[in-house]
């Protein structure tokens, strides 16, 4: 993967490359082109788009502005019926409520191939449209094209035309089937500043850019005297840049297993808005990090809110505070108060928040909104915490050099108590002090302080680790083979889960799922779960197992009775993007065994030591052991990182392959 | 449970006793039956249904939950459906704490409003109002009013107090308000007595109520839920809907309803009257002439849900159809009627509640029931079923999607209530066939031959036709139970007719598919086909056992292992005999190969609730024999070879 920023620079490489040599053209469909049945490219593709091309140029309107104008045209071949919802269109577009994107100029034609000629079907745009109000910022327009059947070829152009400069489009090269061309041209003016970002891992088949000479005619109503208005027009002349980026050959977009977020290996390319320059009046839009934290901690404004304790500070805080000395006491009091006893409604950091005192009313209110209370709570309680934002990881990766609208999405809290520094995360109930869910180790994390402090929250810093010791004697009573117990201290993240399912089942949820964990059907009663509310350390759950089988001349054993794996986690037998695993793992189990009374071991697993490589990046050590009357097997498998590359994909899977044959032998034991 | 339910339960115990002052949701009100086994208690419901004229009827609801722990949140939000027929007048909603005392109260600005419509659909006009008090000090209380009108009286709600499993419901009650001269039904399940009368100015009310109803456990493969509680249903016999006017005294005046909604909508343009001659004229057998004009419309149109006022009702003509190439069920099934009426072939509109396993229905009472519509073309003996939204399934064959329920047949005298088949045990059948060889370094290289034939072959068709070559092999690499395997190849063959086949072969490497440990080899012989099915064991069943889908599985399977192995332990033959089903499996190990066979028989049908243990009993023997291993042990001459 690669991501590159650069801002546009005036100064352009005139004559650096040469147009392509071929380009796609949307000229007529040929009935060769039509009674094609399959493309080289994937020959089982339901549909594959033919070429496809965006251009957004900046066009002067009459508001006394500049709007963006997007045009796209697409051909695309359906081939299968499963392929027919790409010939319903959905176009997105924003609205601040008052002002809408719009869509215009839509042409849209089937053609088919029909007793060896070609009919053509044009939708009409008048009566094709439909609007949606999905969300208050977000209205989608859709047409399906008509008689679409397998085999027809569809072709369609509109343009958006947008006010919002800073929504320049973004362009998706790949998508869910293979194209086979792709372009994107994008005619900027030198008084408007875009950043440019760039992701995947697919090269350019062309990527130009060159500069001319350009004008922008603006027309506005000026006011002549009262109520009178004329029409006024500007030119402006500056240099316009014009880009194209052209990309060939796309196999479609495929998600894999065991990725943080599949929208990190997309090759696309979006654009932010980051300054006006003259002849508009200089602004930067923004352009540093301290620049965003300060713009950002203006819009939560929660300082001079903070001030009116009186009207937000909840008031059993006096019990929740009771019996606090240490700062650590304290910030640990305030944070599982607010974990505990409020709602969160959900993530969405976009809207209006809710004042401090409404959350401290409702008890409730999103991610940011719980953490700002959390943090105005601890502020006021005398502690320094600051406000961190992130990208969580189905949110993609964050761009660390200059902030981007829109990728920080998430807030969790930094708190320094007694010298130490806390992340916290008050819209998880079942989060320790200190802890975030691997969600968030995702790179990049940005304190909302003057400096902007970079952070990095890595998953290669957090392990997961697991421990379950098991004895077995010999039978208590008649018709019971053998007797066992075994503690399991599960892992920090597993015991989220556990903690969440007593809570909503009660042991009872558990007993059913040790049932299906457990080998050899075995019988599992007085289970015991231990620092269920100690959020802050992992769960130990413990229980009796009892195996009634019929003791016959040969006893057949799987010693490891709580397998992790049972199968390989790693399916596919290929891979192209790295896997990427939340924590780093370390397990492990011990076994030690009574031989049962009147037998003797026949056969018993041999010792093994399997390594991923020479670095003992991921290490196996599986050992068995008989002493007098004593079985003891213990294995341990460590994983010390968290990203493989592809390359590393076949030795990984073969490493996880080793360890579950191993993990599913058994031991015998035979009548002496 | 466990120490950390500590401080809910406290509030909770706290709440018991009821002090002066307290409002009246106070949780130290409801009694202990009440509290029993409830995630949820309703303390009260109002619901008011008044008819004022065919065209207009108000309906108001107050109700209050109080919710007790947080697996009742899913109850917490209010949900409340709009579009052209029903409009919402008004809402309001309060939050109680623990004690009874208001906390907050609905604003309107936090309503949220949104568009409610379905993926598929290029345009619908349901929308929904949502709203969630987000409040987590458990208990507390949501009291809701809700008023809605209607301009129409199609369309009744049932009233079903209890909605969901582990809910109790302390009181609700439901008056249904006409003018005299109106009339309407109802029928009721587990609701004793009849409604209570009374004359009110200008006409009759009726009223219904249920007290104390105990919360319900829900468990594996009961009837359906509007059977296991309480719940009324009611239904008009005059209506009028979008100018439009009926009645539903009998199914018969119900379809023909439908029939005035679909008069004149299957006018066909020129061009493709002669297309469908020139396909269907030459040929003599009906049945042939409706699969040639099936496959037509299967290759001319596809589905796309256009509802717009009446169009939740009424199909588009079949002009548009034939222009745009794109419907809905009600559409495409008109259109596919128009076709074969131009051919003087009959078929019928027909209406029917869609989904796999949805069973319920009331066929004693003529009422709208239904989702979806299908076509039926009446033949000499039977009658051939086509479903119309589909572009892959054969002429002929309902999948589990819409067959074997009752159905409402639309045709020129009104409706008749027909059933669509039913695909039973002789139809849906997995016959595999597995030969395999087990390597000396544990690899099982494995060719399997499987027809997947009836609904057993539904998720098959789909796959095939719904998902490139790429996206089949990525979920054959998903989904197959081994621990670490390759798909070398694979290939699906369909055969498309009434009764439709998949053949699927299978070429496949599976790494250390037996274990072996020092001299012994373990191998599980049951290659590919396991059950899964486990159910928890229940000595207080207290519904009956509905089984619904019925299906037969055979596999036979060779294996042929490394030479130098004797059997050290065979699993024993089984074989199961039930009133729910037959399971047979035997293996036997010779020269140096393992031959296993394996049968399952699963009926259909409802069985009394103390069948259960056994039926418990019968999946989890068939659970241990799917997993039997069979214990080789290495001859002591072939080891002192070395």
């Amino acid at each position: 993967m690669r991501i590159f920023l650069f801002c546009v620079l005036v100064t352009v490489t005139q004559g650096a490359f040469a147009q392509p040599a071929s380009g796609f053209n949307f000229g007529d469909i040929t009935e060769a082109d039509l009674s094609r049945r399959s493309y080289s490219i994937d020959t089982s593709a339901p549909a594959v788009v033919l070429g496809e091309s965006g251009s957004t140029r900046v066009v002067g309107n009459s508001e006394g502005g500049f709007s963006l104008e997007f045009k796209i045209r697409r051909r695309i071949h359906i081939l299968k019926s499963s392929a027919y919802d790409k010939a319903t269109v959905s176009v997105d577009l924003y609205t601040d409520g008052e002002t809408d994107e719009k869509i215009s100029s839509l042409r849209a034609y089937t053609y088919n191939l029909e007793g060896g000629k070609i009919t053509e079907t044009k939708l009409n745009p008048k009566s094709a449209i439909f609007t949606e109000n999905i969300s208050r910022n977000l209205l989608r327009k859709k047409f399906a094209l008509a008689g679409v059947k397998e085999g027809s070829v569809i072709d369609y152009e509109y343009t958006v035309t947008s006010d919002f400069l800073f929504n320049l489009q973004p362009w998706y090269f790949q998508g869910d089937i293979p194209c086979l061309w792709s372009e994107y041209n994008a005619s900027l003016p030198q008084f408007l500043d875009y950043m440019m970002l760039q992701q995947g891992s697919l090269p350019y088949f062309a990527e130009t850019n060159s500069e001319r000479q350009g004008a922008y005619e603006v027309q506005y109503a000026k006011e002549v005297y009262a109520g009178k208005t004329v029409n006024e027009r500007v030119e402006v002349t500056c240099m316009i840049a014009d880009y194209r980026w052209v990309m060939k050959d796309i196999p479609a977009f495929r998600a894999e297993a065991f990725t943080s977020s599949p929208e990190n290996f997309v090759s696309k390319l979006h654009f932010q808005l980051s300054a006006f320059r003259a002849p508009l009046q200089e602004k930067s839009i923004l352009a540093t990090w301290p620049e965003y934290t300060t713009d950002l901690l203006k819009g939560l404004d929660f300082i001079n809110e903070m001030e009116n304790a009186g009207e937000w500070w909840p008031s059993d805080m006096k019990t929740v505070l009771k019996g606090t000395s240490t700062e650590t006491e304290i910030a640990k009091a305030i944070y599982n108060y607010v974990r505990q006893y409020y709602t969160c409604s959900g993530d969405n950091l976009a809207g209006k928040r809710v004042s401090l005192k409404k959350i401290a009313a409702a008890k409730s209110g999103n991610n940011l909104e719980l953490n700002l209370l959390l943090l105005a709570l601890l502020r006021y309680a005398g502690l320094k915490a600051d406000p961190v934002m992130l990208s969580t990881k189905p949110h993609g990766i964050s761009t660390e050099t200059n902030p981007v609208i829109g990728q920080l999405n998430y807030m969790v809290c930094r708190v320094s108590a007694d010298g130490d520094d806390w992340f916290l995360d008050a819209s998880h109930p079942f989060m320790g002090f200190g802890k975030l869910s691997p969600d968030c180790y995702n790179g990049q994390a940005r304190v909302l302080n003057r400096e902007a402090t970079l952070l990095h929250l890595t998953a290669d810093q957090l392990t997961e680790s697991d421990q379950a010791e098991v004895f077995i004697s010999g039978a208590e009573q008649a018709g019971t083979l053998w007797t066992g117990h075994i503690k399991h201290q599960y892992g920090y993240y597993a015991s989220e889960k556990i903690r969440e399912q007593v809570k909503k089942e009660g042991n009872q949820g558990l007993s059913k799922e040790l049932a299906d964990i457990v080998e050899e059907d075995l019988l599992t009663d007085s289970i015991e779960v231990t620092r269920l509310e100690n959020t802050e350390e992992p769960v130990n759950v413990s229980y009796r197992i009892r195996n009634e089988k019929e003791a016959g001349g040969i006893i057949y054993m799987s010693p490891v009775l709580i397998p992790h794996y049972r199968q390989n986690p790693l399916k596919s037998e290929n891979r192209q993007y790295p896997v990427e695993l939340p924590y780093k793992i370390s397990q492990l189990y011990k076994l030690t065994m009574e031989i049962p009374e009147g037998y003797i071991v026949d056969d018993l697993p041999a010792p093994v030591l399997v390594k991923l490589n020479e670095k003992n990046e991921a290490v196996f050590d599986y050992k068995t052991a008989v002493a007098g009357k004593v079985i003891t097997l213990t294995y341990s498998l460590e994983i010390a990182k968290t990203t493989f590359r592809p390359e590393e994909y076949n030795a990984l899977r073969d490493f996880f392959s080793k360890m579950v044959a191993k993990l599913g032998e058994q031991i015998v034991f035979k009548k002496k | 449970m466990g120490k950390y339910l500590i401080i809910s339960c406290c509030w909770f115990f706290m709440g018991m006793t009821v002090f002066a002052g307290d409002g009246e949701y106070a949780v130290g009100r409801i009694s202990p039956g009440m509290l029993k086994g409830a995630n949820v208690v309703k303390r009260s419901e109002e619901i008011r249904y008044e008819i004022s004229s065919l065209t207009k009827a108000r309906l108001y609801r107050k109700f209050a939950l109080t919710i007790l722990n947080e697996n009742g949140d899913n109850h917490s939000e209010l949900v409340v459906h709009y579009d052209k027929f029903r409009s919402v007048k008004s809402i309001e909603g309060k939050l109680f704490d623990a004690f009874g005392k208001e906390i907050k109260s609905l604003k309107n600005k936090d309503i949220d409003d949104r568009s409610n419509v379905s993926g598929v659909s290029l345009m619908e006009d349901n929308r929904v109002k949502l709203h969630n008090f987000y409040y987590r000090i458990y208990p507390y209380t949501i009291e809701y009013e809700v008023v809605l009108e209607f301009n129409n009286t199609l369309v009744f709600y049932p009233w079903l107090p209890q909605p969901a499993e582990m809910f109790s419901v302390e009181k609700s009650g439901i008056t249904v308000v006409c003018p005299s001269w109106y009339s309407f039904q109802y029928k009721t399940f587990n609701y004793s007595g009849a409604p209570l009368v009374s004359e009110v100015k200008d006409g009759k009310s009726y009223y219904w109520e249920v007290k104390e109803l105990k919360a319900i456990k829900s468990e594996y493969a009961t009837p359906e839920w509007e059977v296991l509680t309480t719940s009324v249903f009611f239904k008009p016999l005059e209506f009028e809907f979008g100018g439009y006017k009926g009645s539903m005294n009998t199914w018969n005046e119900l379809g023909k309803f439908q029939l005035q909604l679909n008069e004149g909508r299957d006018k066909l343009p020129e061009a493709v009257k002669l297309e469908v001659h020139r396909l269907a004229d030459p040929v003599k057998d009906n049945r042939d002439k409706v699969r040639i004009l099936y496959e037509y419309l299967q290759k001319n149109t596809r589905y796309i849900s256009v509802q717009l006022g009446i169009g939740g009702l009424q199909p588009f003509d079949a002009s548009y159809v034939a222009k745009n190439a794109y419907g809905d069920c009600k559409a495409l099934t008109n259109y596919m009627y128009s076709l074969l009426k131009e051919v003087n072939v009959k078929s019928c509109y027909t209406q029917i509640k869609s989904g796999r396993g949805e069973n319920f229905f009331m066929p004693d009472f003529p009422c709208d029931q239904f989702d979806h519509i299908i076509l039926c073309v009446p033949m000499s003996k039977d009658s051939m079923w086509l479903e119309c939204t589909s572009q892959t399934l054969p002429a002929g064959y309902l999948s589990g999607f819409t067959s074997d329920r009752y159905a409402l047949l639309v045709d020129e005298n009104g409706g008749h209530l027909v059933r669509t088949p039913k695909y039973g045990i002789r139809e849906n059948l997995q016959l595999r066939r597995v030969s395999a060889v087990l390597d000396e370094d544990d690899n099982l290289q494995l060719n399997s031959a499987t027809v997947y034939s009836g609904l057993q072959q539904d998720s098959y068709h789909s796959l095939i036709n719904g998902l490139s070559k790429d996206k089949v092999k990525e979920i054959l690499h998903e989904q197959l139970d081994f621990a670490t395997y390759e798909v070398n190849s694979f290939d699906y063959r369909e055969t498309r007719s009434v009764l439709p086949e998949v053949e699927e072969k299978l070429d496949i490497s599976v790494s250390n598919y037996a274990t072996i440990t020092g001299k012994r080899l373990f191998i599980v012989p049951n290659v590919m086909t396991r059950t899964y099915r486990r159910l928890t064991p229940n000595e207080d069943r207290k519904y009956d056992i509905e089984l619904g889908f019925e299906y037969k599985d055979v596999d036979t399977v060779e294996i042929s292992i490394p030479a130098g192995y004797s059997a050290e332990s065979v699993p024993a033959d089984i074989s199961l005999s039930t009133k729910f089903g037959n399971y047979q499996c035997r293996v036997n190990f010779e020269g140096n190969r393992i031959r296993y066979y394996r049968s399952i028989e699963h009926f259909s049908g409802t069985f009394p609730a103390k069948d259960y243990a056994e039926l418990v009993k019968f999946y989890d023997a068939m659970y241990k024999a799917d997993r039997n291993k069979l214990v080789l042990v290495k001859n002591e001459t072939a080891s002192k070879g070395f």
